[in-house]
């Protein structure tokens, strides 16, 4: 008994010393959480609250983004990097410095501080500004900035697309652009042209012919892509595209167009099958661009660097069939409105950096996505580079920002639940035998009582 | 007797040492969880979303149930995730139970290699929820996983994906859990390991030997664990989350009671603090349920064996 | 140990009769399911990470050739040391923390008559049951105030909290087990309060305590949500937040993720074989007798 309890009593003090190795705040706060201000203060030294607190010193400008991985795993991410260092480092002497932060959660941090009625000092969000953020008056309007300086080519389709009631909230210095990427090989194997897919019919035509010439080759990959699907089909009319621009309602629901959309999409869903259905794009993306063993693809411009070698000469990148693009600004950078003057000053000048013509050409280049500054000539970059990536990459681009119709994904404006809610339905649908007009009333009720 | 004795002597060091013990714990019940848990149940009577998100309104007395309302009457997803998260409860109690006694029983038993086995069952469970999510989405691939091929076996040209029929879509999700039954099997062998020995030999002297002898006297024996497993089990079913969020995103009628709380309160972009906090005292109060109906399930069935034994 | 020996003994002196044939069978068929049961996703799991590209070549097939190099990054470049002796440490103490504090509240209850005995544990009980969504705000703000923000301090003080009813009820139980005499030996020794509980009591339940601490040390070896919302420097962050960096927004690494999450278990399983003799073995005969 004694030999036990001596044994347990090391145990604990080998726990207790490494308590003590883990931080000299380790020990007070865990046990009670009380009286240990001290030695946290200098931890918390990156807490935005306790930033502003010493008086006199140089001021923190604190922002938070997502580009944490490692290099090796995500070059992009050592570029965007770069590029916020290069502006701290611009900044190091100043009355106020900048202190990019990567983070890993960025959407939960946001809704955290929100919901205690605070906002960080600058952060790239994911996705979107919260409403809530909004409606609380934690977010700065940076539109007057934008339209004093002449920065309204430089912020895009941010301009339009980010504008609420007169208030601009975030800039996302780069574009979701989405399209169509086809396997030429593919479908020249059962005789059809990628130029000659016009219109949705002729989609549906052409991914027939696939599915009838039988061996592993299959049609595209559905699911999350049928969403952009039912998004491209709506944009084909002036109805829809207003429907697609503005909040969902119920008679959007109700609408014939949107219903007309869901089911064209979901019959081309359930001949494709269900084995091709995935909620995320990813599971299946290697059958297209390492594979080459389907015929479409419909995802963003990136899709570019995925693309194998060996296929770079067949898989090319479209617009929707009815020339239709889906390019969304998305979240991107929000500033506090709760700011001293100086670090406010600092903050949009860090956003008018962003859309710099040199750093939107680093984002290209460099980050391969799709810069929203208007004024920047992809073509001419790509061409300069021969990086053959960057070249199939500036074709999608370019392809995205001249498209005839260009409209935003609905989850942005109908919010990602309703997002969700569709792509349930339509994988549903891909099952055989599943009847599509039932399906799509469940999805009606779903909806309205989604938005009530 | 003793008792008496002790509340009457000792008794302001008897409450000094109970208030002392438990000092600790209730600290961090309070810090941690009391003020959340009033919150939940408060606000599920508050107008609380995206408008007014620093000051949830009260409903007002009229209005008092209208977030109740919308989720029992409107809300699309509702009973379907209340009836699959109770159906992994129950799940977790009459399948994931017994199946770890067996196997507890088993490794109870001396037989070469079992030690090795038994370190090896416990390693699914040191595999993070979300990782093994990610594991059985590949299984479960139509085109690449091991599940289809199976099929096939008995169904030629079965080429559908089984994440999204509804009926085996709730089944494939459960077989992604259920059978890892790491810790529950440990906690059960730690206590038929405790069992006394002088009991088991007493047993034997009277013939019970293997089954008869788990049965008759090391059941009875740790059944205060059993009950425990299968609390744990239910609740853990009843939780279910990353299963969900990894394998369908509540496709083909999968929905449970936590993914719902997520979808109202972060999915949403109209951010439903007020509907999802009056999910989660649904939650709460079925999460009582469950221990209230094991714990009676217990003791009927204990009183009754005891009765049988005579 | 000693007891599996006797029986066995026992059983072969009792003659083999139809009873022992049948358990034997259970016994093998429950052994082969357990076996089937681990092996199979830890058997996917290794032969993926070997694999230059596990959606190629999916399922159980065998990789084209072995490729290493999820598991040289995760090495070299990925800093895998760092954020095993962050979660060791967070882990650790938190476990050590936690489980001392319930196995003291849990003895008070388990053994000693109080009112409001009945509402403690339904309080405790009812923590199984709120969703993190509820839990996010109140608790951030929490760890705001105590200006623990980004630090280790604030993940343990989360983790010692977090998980209480579980610990609690596990062993809580393996006190109930305890026979009364045992407590009453002590009094008359001249124990008091504290000291039958540390000399006599907790020695006794050391297997459920221990249980109750790997089952906490698990779920805080894997615990994600807390770590990326309290955590923001990067050098503190524990193990989970070595898979995200596969993941990116466009495209998941999955030799490298798959690779990760063997590399991630390792530690626990090493722990595990090393301390499972302590609460398996350890206990049967000697323990309950003293």
């Amino acid at each position: 008994m004694k030999r036990k309890a001596v044994s347990l009593f090391m145990a604990i003090a080998v726990g207790a010393a490494l308590l003590a190795g883990c931080g000299n705040s380790g020990a007070g706060q865990a046990t009670g959480g009380t009286a240990a201000e001290e030695p946290a203060k200098e931890e918390a030294a990156a807490e935005s609250q306790a930033a502003e607190a010493p008086a006199g010193e140089s001021e923190v400008l604190e922002f938070y983004h997502g580009y944490y991985h490692e290099e090796s795993e995500w070059p992009a991410a050592k570029v965007m990097r770069d590029i916020y260092d290069e502006f701290a480092a611009a900044h190091a002497d100043g009355p106020v410095t900048f202190k990019p932060i990567p983070v890993e959660n960025r959407a939960e941090i946001v809704s955290a501080q929100v919901a205690g009625g605070n906002f960080p000092d600058v952060v790239d969000v994911d996705t979107a500004v919260p409403q809530a953020a909004i409606s609380q008056g934690l977010v700065l309007d940076l539109k007057p900035y934008i339209d004093e300086n002449g920065l309204q080519d430089a912020v895009g389709i941010n301009y339009t697309q980010n504008d609420v009631d007169g208030h601009i909230y975030t800039v996302h210095d780069q574009l979701e652009s989405r399209g169509m990427w086809y396997n030429a090989a593919v479908l020249e194997s059962v005789g059809v042209k990628m130029e000659d897919i016009k219109t949705w019919e002729d989609f549906g035509a052409a991914m027939d012919k696939v599915r009838a010439a039988g061996g592993e080759n299959y049609g595209y990959v559905a699911g999350q892509g049928s969403l952009m699907m039912l998004n491209a089909m709506m944009a084909e009319s002036e109805e829809g595209r207003n429907l697609l621009a503005s909040e969902l309602t119920e008679d959007t629901i109700r609408s014939e167009v949107f219903a007309d959309a869901f089911k064209r999409a979901a019959a081309m869903d359930q001949a494709n099958g269900s084995g091709h259905t995935t909620e995320d794009l990813g599971n299946l993306m290697d059958d297209f661009n390492k594979k080459g063993m389907v015929a479409a693809l419909f995802n963003g411009v990136w899709n570019a660097s995925g693309i194998d070698a060996g296929l770079a000469e067949s898989i090319r990148p479209s617009l929707f069939p009815g020339d239709v693009a889906i390019a969304s600004a998305g979240g991107g950078i929000s500033i506090s409105s709760g700011m001293s003057e100086a670090k406010t000053e600092l903050a949009l000048e860090f956003l008018a950096y962003m859309v710099s013509p040199e750093v939107q050409e680093k984002i290209f280049t460099g980050v391969q996505a799709n810069p929203c500054n208007k004024t920047v000539d992809l073509q001419a970059l790509a061409q300069e580079g021969e990086d053959p990536i960057v070249m199939k990459l500036a074709e999608a681009c370019s392809q995205v920002n001249s498209a005839g119709t260009v409209v935003i994904g609905v989850s942005y404006t109908w919010g990602g639940d309703v997002g969700n809610a569709i792509i349930n339905a339509l994988m549903e649908c891909a099952v055989s035998g599943t009847d599509i007009d039932a399906r799509f009333e469940q999805l009606q009720q779903e909806l309205i009582a989604l938005i009530a | 007797m003793e008792k008496k004795k002790r509340a009457g002597g000792l008794g302001w060091r008897r409450k000094g040492f109970i208030l002392a013990f438990l000092a600790p714990t209730l600290t961090a019940f309070a810090i941690f969880y009391l003020y959340p848990i009033v919150t939940v149940i408060f606000t599920s009577f508050c107008k609380w979303d995206y408008t007014n998100i620093k000051t949830p309104q009260f409903w007002g007395w009229d209005e008092l149930w209208d977030n109740y309302q919308y989720i029992f009457q409107t809300y699309p997803y509702f009973w379907e995730a209340l009836r699959n998260s109770s159906a992994w409860a129950l799940l977790g109690a009459v399948v994931q139970v017994p199946v770890a006694t067996l196997i507890a029983l088993a490794f109870s038993r001396k037989i070469k290699g079992v030690r090795t086995i038994r370190n090896i069952y416990i390693i699914p469970n040191m595999i993070s929820t979300a990782a093994m999510g990610m594991i059985f989405l590949q299984l479960y691939s139509p085109l690449y996983g091991v599940v289809n091929p199976v099929i096939r076996l008995f169904n030629k040209g079965f080429d559908e994906n089984i994440l999204l029929l509804k009926g085996p879509a709730f089944w494939a999700m459960t077989c992604a859990y259920i059978f890892f039954t790491g810790t529950t099997t440990l906690l059960i062998l730690g206590n038929i390991m405790a069992v006394p020995e002088d009991v088991r030999e007493a047993a034997v002297l009277d013939g019970a030997d293997g089954l008869k002898q788990d049965w008759y006297i090391t059941l009875p024996m740790i059944k205060g664990t059993l009950k425990t497993v299968s609390v744990l089990a239910a609740t853990s079913g009843f939780l279910l989350y990353n299963e969900v969020y990894f394998l369908t995103k509540g496709a083909a009628g999968t929905y449970s009671i936590s993914y719902v709380i997520r979808e109202l309160a972060i999915t949403s972009p109209r951010t439903q603090f007020g509907r999802a906090n009056t999910v989660a005292v649904v939650q709460i109060l079925a999460g009582m349920v469950i221990i209230v109906l094991i714990n009676g399930l217990y003791s009927i069935s204990w009183k009754k064996k005891k009765e049988g034994c005579r | 140990m000693r007891e599996n020996g006797k029986r066995k003994k026992r059983a072969s002196l009792s003659g083999a009769t139809s009873l022992s044939g049948g358990t034997k069978i259970l016994t093998y068929i429950s052994l082969a399911w357990a076996l089937l049961v681990a092996l199979m996703p830890l058997v996917w799991l290794l032969l993926s990470s070997f694999k230059e590209d596990p959606l190629a070549r999916p399922g159980f097939q065998l990789p084209e050739s072995i490729c290493l190099d999820g598991y040289i990054s995760t090495f070299r470049d990925l800093h895998v040391m760092r954020y095993f002796g962050n979660s060791m440490v967070i882990a650790f103490v938190s476990v050590v923390l936690s489980i001392l504090m319930i196995s003291m509240s849990a003895y008070v209850v388990a053994r000693l008559d109080f009112k409001g005995k009945g509402i403690i544990s339904i309080l405790l009980y009812s923590t199984m049951f709120i969703p993190p969504t509820a839990l996010t705000y109140p608790v951030y703000n929490l760890v705001n105030r105590l200006h623990i923000y980004d630090t280790r301090s604030a993940l343990i003080l989360i983790y010692s909290c977090s998980g209480i009813a579980i610990s609690f009820f596990v062993i809580k139980n393996y006190y109930t087990n305890i026979p009364k005499e045992m407590e009453e030996a002590a009094r008359i020794d001249g124990c008091g309060y504290v000291q039958t509980w540390w000399r006599v009591i907790f020695p006794i339940a050391r297997p459920g305590i221990m249980t109750a601490a790997v089952l906490a040390f698990l779920n805080n070896w894997n615990e994600y949500y807390w770590a990326s919302l309290v955590m923001i420097t990067r050098e503190k962050m524990t193990v989970p937040a070595l898979l995200s960096t596969f993941t990116t927004a466009f495209r998941t690494n999955y030799n490298g993720l798959f690779s990760a999450m063997v590399v991630i278990i390792l530690p626990p399983i090493i722990l595990y074989c090393v301390f499972s003799k302590f609460f398996v073995e350890a206990l049967s005969g000697g323990a309950v007798k003293g």
